[in-house]
């Protein structure tokens, strides 16, 4: 007579087990997904407002490598070294300075790429109403 | 006989719902929590970078210059559902300009 009565209060403890298992489950969920809903924006805004600084930078450095023959580290500047050093028949410093002119016309293409991108990434921000 | 049986089917049927409860629970909490990335990541090379169109989910910018203004000084409210992909996608496009930056800064310091 004992036997099924402790089966059927087992089966009841089991019940109640899982129930609070399914509970325990909900709980931490819910917690993580109001912490991730609350920082989100923040996050968002932070990346937002590091765009300005970026956007002066690659201007700053467009502009310099742009810039004329007087200007240190412009392309017509690294000519003119290059120039200068072939005169002068050192062809090693030559030869350094024209590998670096080659890098350095790339890298003219690629901020200006990356501007370009930072123009969209503003825009992108100011859709998601984060004032940049 | 017949009352503990009717005693023992209702405790099963009690663990069965407390079972799907768990369960369902389970289901809700992953379709809720985890966000799938909308916006695919990208990769590029360096050597041969290419602009990428994050374009967002939905855009409704409807927040007005008086909202603006009013929240100046607090996270702004997102109208636009953001996702932490698109966030993630983000931070990583600045911090990839930001490196490129720093390497034209030291190239050209060797100048």
């Amino acid at each position: 007579m004992t036997t099924p009565r402790r089966s059927i209060k087992s089966t009841i403890m089991l019940g109640a087990v899982v129930l609070s298992a399914g509970a325990a489950l909900v709980v931490p969920s819910a917690a993580s997904a109001t912490s991730n809903s609350g920082e989100l924006p923040a996050r968002l805004q932070r990346a937002c407002l590091r765009i300005p600084n970026l956007e002066t930078r690659t201007d700053n450095l467009i502009a310099r490598l742009n810039g004329d023959a007087s200007t240190k580290g412009s392309l017509l500047w690294l000519q003119a070294q290059i120039d200068d050093a072939t005169a002068k028949g050192r062809t090693q410093l030559a030869t350094v300075l024209t590998n670096r002119l080659a890098v350095r016309t790339q890298t003219l293409q690629v901020l200006t790429q990356r501007q370009t991108r930072l123009t969209k990434l503003a825009d992108l921000c100011r859709a998601h109403g984060v004032d940049v | 006989m017949v009352r503990r049986d009717h005693l023992r089917s209702t405790a099963m049927m009690i663990a069965t719902l407390a079972v799907a409860a768990g369960l369902a629970s389970c289901g809700s909490s992953d379709a809720g929590g985890t966000t799938v990335p909308s916006v695919p990541a990208v990769t590029q090379p360096a050597t041969t970078p290419a602009p990428t169109t994050t374009a967002p989910t939905v855009t409704v910018p409807a927040t007005t210059a008086a909202q603006e203004t009013t929240t100046a000084s607090t996270p702004p409210a997102t109208d636009v559902a953001t996702t932490t992909a698109e966030v993630a996608d983000l931070e990583k496009q600045l911090d990839e300009i930001d490196q490129l930056l720093a390497g034209v800064d030291a190239d050209l310091s060797q100048d």
